[in-house]
């Protein structure tokens, strides 16, 4: 590929951006590769090293859309709407609380206020089965630790219809899971590396509950075949009934 | 190591190189590999943020009869600079201590 043809492939894949912010792309590589070839590079070597125009776009899009809205304001409670039916909802978070909750009808959403570190992206994908995937990560994480501890008030609720009957995949490192009330859902796989997952009526045929150091709490709940790992509470009182619940790595005191 | 932790590096390596004077892409990438890993793509988004973050200006100079796209560092991205280095010690403790605590 030659110079031309690959700032016009990259144009081409850059379309969902505006004008503006497209014109920024190709003279940065524009200037990348004349700067190149005046220091003696081979200008195919240089662009092949860039990486493909699909890839390079791809970057730049999901950038875009995160920076688009790391810029509302945080005042304000901000909801995220799956625009088309939803098939399978990924969540995936960090140090961060997350709260399921049913709603009698409407679309899949995410309401979320963003902190400062806070960098949100959210995108709907795939056909037939269409997933919507809401990603939260924090900026800086590691410079910036001690946020960890006054982050309790806040959290990521997700609201699921309950028309709503296919996969559900929510991960969140560090912060408690809460769900209620959720039906028929097909699969549902729930992770949290330090949080506690608390489950209440909660009806599914698939469950795969893990938290490595959180405690699980779960009241009525009904699966065909559900599995719960954590290395220290596991608590199901009153009218459980998990046919195949199995007990993996549990060392506290487990009722069924 | 994590990529959203390497753009965070990413970001004041940049930023650190610019404080000595502007520089242009090209350079950039050059300046800053010997150091950590970085490519003209992954150069790319982090400028952007940077100039979106006011950490960063842009001018144009001509060179060579073609316009070359300089970046200059803001106060903002002074702070940044700043910032990271007082929380380098409280870092190189928590290593300390983890690397203690992993023997």
């Amino acid at each position: 590929m030659n110079q031309e043809e690959f700032l016009q492939q990259l144009a081409r894949e850059l379309a969902p951006l505006n004008e503006e912010e497209r014109g920024r792309v190709i003279d940065y590589y524009r200037e990348m590769i004349c700067d190149g070839i005046e220091n003696g590079e081979d200008e195919q070597k240089m662009i092949e090293s860039f990486g493909k125009p699909y890839d390079i776009a791809a970057q730049i899009l999901a950038e875009s859309r995160s920076t688009v809205q790391a810029a509302i304001p945080s005042e304000e409670e901000n909801t995220y709407t799956a625009k088309n039916p939803v098939q399978s909802i990924i969540i995936d978070a960090r140090q961060i609380a997350l709260e399921i909750r049913p709603v009698p009808s409407g679309p899949v959403q995410v309401h979320f206020m963003p902190a400062e570190n806070d960098r949100v992206s959210i995108s709907e994908q795939g056909y037939p089965v269409r997933f919507f995937t809401f990603r939260q990560t924090v900026l800086y994480a590691i410079f910036h630790w001690h946020i960890f501890f006054s982050r309790e008030q806040h959290k990521i609720v997700l609201d699921i219809p309950e028309s709503f009957h296919g996969a559900l995949s929510a991960s969140t490192s560090n912060a408690r899971i809460g769900a209620s009330g959720l039906g028929k859902l097909s699969h549902v796989r729930l992770e949290s590396s330090n949080g506690q997952i608390s489950l209440s009526n909660f009806e599914c045929g698939t469950l795969n509950a893990k938290t490595s150091n959180g405690a699980v709490i779960i009241h009525n709940l009904y699966g065909s075949n559900c599995t719960v790992q954590t290395s220290r509470i596991l608590h199901i009182p009153g009218r459980a009934n998990p046919p195949h619940l199995q007990q993996r790595n549990v060392r506290a005191k487990c009722k069924l | 190591m994590d990529t959203q932790r390497k753009k965070g590096v990413l970001e004041i390596c940049v930023l650190a190189l610019l404080q000595r004077e502007p520089s242009y892409g090209y350079r950039i990438v050059r300046d800053i590999s010997p150091y950590i890993e970085v490519s003209e793509s992954t150069l790319y988004p982090i400028l952007r943020r940077l100039e979106a973050g006011d950490c960063v200006s842009t001018f144009s100079q001509e060179h060579n009869g073609r316009l070359r796209k300089y970046y200059r560092i803001e106060p903002q991205g002074k702070e940044k600079v700043r910032q990271f280095l007082s929380e380098a010690e409280e870092m190189r403790r928590i290593y300390q201590f983890v690397e203690e605590e992993s023997k």
